[in-house]
């Protein structure tokens, strides 16, 4: 691979891409089922979120894992993840803090990300994060994943 | 004489292990369903295996929400299969959940005194019913 294919796919395969898929991800998750996502990760213990190379995701709960398809969250990263570990562990307050690691198909680059995100913002309400993530799954603007961006940079 | 005796009983008793063992995962599912609503209760925990039973004494049911949901997540079921292999059974089960989504869903189970007890579940949401399993597959715990 040249060294521009390389630079190219890190450029693309960016932290924000990443931050964007974590929420994306999660979007997905809740609309799968509402009830379920709530209560993982609502639970007192940390949760985590994988994916395989196939872009199948799971959603780690205790004895059991709810899975689906990551297909149009993992488009956002712009590249094949060969797979990835979320660990989300409880922060202050209300919030979680997460730790992804990405490995990239073709062992090119791998990529780490921590964050921090509000759970009861998340859930709560249609303000919240996965309200939003919703909207903005079915648009592609720049504005919209500008939006999202800020939304994951807390 | 007595040997005889000794002899029958143990043929007894493992034609009775045996039995059990054979016990559909399918029945033990259906007969968890069953439980659930007739203690009104989110768990069975006698019908989990000891593992689980011990970390939900010490974690609290609240920690195990799959677990406490995966009774009524199909709505639907179209089929099923089972595969077992010495002491673990799994049951795969497609069908339709909420809204018409197509699921699948695997339980593991353990066969611990003689009998069937859940001990991990997957529930993999389907985008497509085409994506239905055709043989009983095991959830991944990795």
């Amino acid at each position: 691979m040249k060294f521009q294919d390389i630079t190219t796919q890190e450029n693309r395969a960016s932290k924000i891409g990443i931050k964007i898929t974590i929420a994306k991800l999660l979007e997905i998750a809740y609309s799968k089922n509402k009830g379920l996502t709530t209560k993982i990760i609502r639970k007192k213990g940390n949760f985590k979120i994988s994916i395989n190379g196939n872009g199948k995701v799971k959603l780690h709960g205790s004895a059991g894992v709810l899975s689906f398809n990551g297909g149009v969250a993992l488009e956002a990263i712009g590249a094949k993840v060969k797979f990835a570990t979320i660990h989300f562990s409880k922060g202050e307050g209300q919030t979680a803090n997460y730790k992804a690691s990405f490995s990239f198909a073709g062992g090119v680059t791998s990529l780490s990300v921590t964050g921090t995100l509000n759970i009861e913002e998340l859930i709560t309400s249609c303000s919240g994060l996965l309200c939003q993530a919703a909207r903005l799954l079915k648009g592609n603007s720049k504005r919209n994943e500008q939006r999202l961006k800020e939304i994951m940079e807390n | 004489m007595k040997h005889l005796i000794i002899i029958i009983f143990a043929l007894v008793l493992l034609s009775c292990a045996v039995t059990d063992e054979k016990v559909g995962l399918f029945e033990r599912y259906n007969s968890y369903k069953s439980e659930i609503i007739k203690q009104k209760s989110n768990l069975i925990l006698p019908m989990l295996s000891e593992n689980r039973r011990n970390q939900i004494k010490s974690l609290g049911e609240k920690e195990f929400p799959i677990l406490s949901s995966f009774p009524n997540i199909l709505h639907k079921n179209v089929n099923h299969y089972t595969k077992i292999k010495n002491k673990i059974g799994c049951l795969t089960i497609n069908g339709y959940g909420e809204n018409n989504s197509p699921i699948v869903l695997s339980i593991k189970y353990l066969y611990e005194n003689n009998e069937w007890l859940v001990d991990f579940v997957e529930i993999y949401y389907a985008d497509l019913a085409k994506e239905f399993q055709t043989k009983g597959i095991c959830p991944s715990e990795s």
